[in-house]
């Protein structure tokens, strides 16, 4: 049996969603990020109708691609949901990030001590599948960056791939950011990020301009494939984090 | 099509024989129009095959009034003004072709003209002495416009001088010189006198109080079974709402329950709705999350009435959630996540830093738009900054060191800074930072915007030893560091 008898099989058994396929995504199934490098690794975009995922650690520019990438679909027209697990978006850095904050559905969690992390996670996942099972979106995020890895890891993996199931076969893409790899879809791609440069290079550094700059490092990874690291820089000017007076 | 009461069939007081009149016309017909407290009019337009021929409908109608004890003249004509005129000259039913107005009320004595106008002057007057009846039917209106125009009553007795008798003698003077000596009203008054309208139909508005009550033999204790009742209240208001083209922008249910008490809730939905299973999902979902406290002996739901648009989708651009949907979800994350948690933020036009509002989910169709777009940082700002120790620098008074009780907000030494950034507000409003908190331990400080109005601060932006980087202020009230939030 060669290959394209059994990827018609899993077809017609409507799993072809849970196999990997070596050909790249027709241009329709794919959500452009809005970084033009970052689009060309992931192969025109994030896939629709799987989950994928934004893994790094503090500082590592998760907020800045997953706000890019919502800010690309709303630009596109599209509406768009971000559960915030711990009530962390800043709708002013949202806004200078490009998003249209009026097609953004905000789902705010609760902004607790770490003893209730889990609670508070379990709560987010369950929001966040029933927006993916209304099918009415088109990007779905769930931003538990803030959660401990600990807290993370004791969800079991089958949490995720009830998540990659309600949207399979569908035009949303499912988009979930945290300090580890939790689950994907097969099809669905990692965005692994890491701060560029070790903190010590800005020793002495005083201005505000170079410390609103964001330098990390992105690899993409995939069932088939890992890239190569790249660097992408996200930087804004001061007035747009909500300086309005200086002095000193 | 026309019906008229004549005041000498008029036994009981006018505000009934109005409503009665009107109640009559609308089981025939949607769009009706009220002239004065004797007079309907009703567009019969489109209706042959539901109703049959206007003399069918003529014959149905003044039997049904028959039955209700009060006798009619109805008169059905191609125009308004043909019937109200035939209405005034004629008893019966009177059937007018269309085409054949002039001729048929060619016959009709002048008189008509003045009667016609003391009857919708009649209800003119019922409406400035506040007539509830007429009040119910024509909301937000006093006078009733009359059909006939002021100008034109006032020549009636003119061309009754010249020795005219009937409208056919009107409509047959020759018109260049009827304007020569009566001006427009002389031509207003022979297009009256053929029986031609002057303005269209204004249909009166529909009964806008929609509500349905649902008494129960039993009380319900449980809002399972509720949900089966629920249909029997809200399927008949869909009807309702349905058949005059509105929908419900809210919803009022008002319980009443076992303990004598009434229990009122009222939903908001983001758009008008008139599906009934989204309603029913809805109030289910809301009594859910606010369940009353006893059984439910009674159920009224009320609805806020606002006109139905549908809109037809664009091909250029992408579809939105449909409304059903959408509410239905916005209740189930409601109920899950908590009141005002689930909506848009928007970002308002103020200083304060980090200021926002919670709006309702009303996505818009929107075209895609297009440009370069930026990756910039983004602040991850806690709701409740975190109360932290920083060591400052003796000899530069810069920063040097953060410590935080928590492990997310992270901590440590300080490898570059740039600060401080100051900013303060509404120092002028009364409530500041040193009154809330100085009952107050450092540590439960809370910065929560509802609990402070004016702020004054030292913001510093810094790099930790550990990659991190945060943004830190020092508040000029308390003089107490805080960790604003995480660049990420």
């Amino acid at each position: 049996m060669n290959l394209a008898n059994l990827e018609g099989l899993l077809r017609s058994r409507k799993l072809d969603g849970v196999v990997a396929s070596a050909r790249s995504m027709p241009v329709d199934r794919v959500a452009g990020t809005g970084v033009h490098s970052l689009d060309e690794c992931l192969g025109g975009g994030l896939p629709r109708g799987h989950l994928s995922e934004i893994v790094g650690p503090r500082s590592s520019g998760r907020a800045s691609v997953m706000c890019s990438v919502l800010a690309a679909a709303t630009r596109r027209g599209e509406v768009v949901t971000l559960i915030d697990t711990f009530d962390s978006f800043d709708p002013v850095s949202g806004q200078a990030a490009g998003i249209d904050l009026s097609r953004v559905l905000w789902v705010r969690g609760q902004h607790v001590m770490y003893r209730d992390t889990s609670r508070v996670v379990k709560r987010a996942i369950k929001a966040a599948s029933l927006v993916c099972q209304s099918g009415r979106f088109s990007v779905v995020v769930i931003d538990v960056a803030e959660a401990s890895p600990g807290v993370l890891q004791r969800f079991p993996y089958t949490t995720w791939m009830r998540l990659a199931r309600a949207i399979e076969g569908s035009t949303t893409v499912g988009l979930s950011v945290g300090p580890v790899a939790m689950g994907r879809s097969a099809k669905g791609r990692a965005i692994m990020l890491a701060p560029a440069r070790h903190a010590s290079h800005l020793q002495g550094k005083t201005s505000r301009v170079f410390l609103n700059e964001l330098t990390f490092d992105v690899r993409v990874v995939s069932t088939k494939y890992s890239s190569a690291p790249f660097r992408l820089c996200a930087e804004s000017e001061p007035t747009v984090q909500g300086i309005h007076t200086a002095a000193g | 099509m026309c019906l008229y009461l004549p005041p000498q069939a008029v036994t009981s007081p006018v505000q009934d024989v109005t409503r009665e009149l009107v109640h009559l016309a609308r089981e025939y017909a949607p769009r009706i129009e009220l002239q004065g407290s004797q007079l309907v009019i009703l567009d019969m337009h489109g209706m042959k095959q539901l109703r049959g021929s206007p003399q069918e409908i003529g014959v149905m109608l003044r039997r049904t009034a028959a039955d209700r004890g009060f006798v009619i003249r109805v008169a059905v004509a191609a125009t308004k003004m043909a019937a109200l005129l035939a209405t005034q000259g004629r008893g019966g039913l009177t059937v007018i072709e269309p085409g054949a107005e002039a001729a048929v009320l060619a016959s009709l004595p002048v008189t008509v003209l003045k009667r016609l106008a003391k009857t919708q002057a009649s209800g003119t007057n019922t409406k400035k002495v506040g007539d509830e009846a007429c009040h119910l039917y024509r909301p937000g209106v006093s006078i009733v416009p009359t059909a006939l125009a002021l100008s034109s009553l006032m020549l009636v007795p003119i061309v009754q001088r010249w020795g005219l008798k009937t409208l056919g003698e009107i409509v047959a003077l020759p018109a260049e010189k009827l304007f020569s000596r009566l001006g427009s009203g002389g031509m207003e008054l022979q297009r009256i006198a053929r029986g031609e309208d002057s303005r269209p139909l204004v249909p009166e508005p529909g009964e806008d109080h929609f509500e349905q009550t649902l008494s129960l033999e039993w009380p319900i204790e449980d809002l399972e079974p509720l949900s089966v009742m629920l249909p029997r209240v809200l399927e008949p208001l869909c009807e309702q709402l349905e058949q005059r083209n509105v929908k419900a922008s809210a919803i009022h249910v008002r319980l009443t329950l076992t303990s004598h008490e009434a229990y009122n809730r009222t939903l908001q939905f983001p758009v008008p709705l008139n599906h009934s299973q989204t309603l029913r999902m809805l109030i289910m979902l809301d009594l859910e999350s606010h369940p009353p406290s006893a059984g439910i002996d009674r159920v009224t739901v009320t609805a806020d009435p606002v006109p139905a648009r549908p809109l037809q989708g664009s091909l250029f651009e992408r579809a939105l959630p449909s409304p059903e949907h959408l509410s239905t979800l916005l209740a189930r994350l409601s109920v899950l996540m908590g009141d005002r948690r689930c909506g848009t933020p928007a970002v308002i036009d103020s200083h304060r830093p980090g200021a926002f509002e919670m709006r309702a989910f009303q996505p818009q169709q929107a075209m895609e738009s297009s440009g370069p777009q930026k990756l910039v940082p983004i602040l991850r700002r806690f709701r409740v900054p975190v109360t932290a120790r920083v060591t400052l620098d003796q000899e530069h008074e810069r920063p040097v060191c953060v410590t935080t009780g928590q492990r997310r907000s992270g901590g440590g030494h300080i490898v570059a800074s740039s600060g401080p950034w100051r900013s303060s507000g509404h120092w002028w409003e009364a409530t500041r930072i040193d009154q809330v908190t100085n009952n107050a331990p450092v540590s439960k400080v809370s910065m929560t915007s509802e609990a402070l109005h004016a702020w004054d601060r030292e913001e510093w932006d810094v790099a930790l030893k550990d990659g991190g980087r945060c943004r830190i202020f020092r508040d000029r009230f308390s003089n107490c560091w805080f960790v604003e939030g995480v660049l990420d």
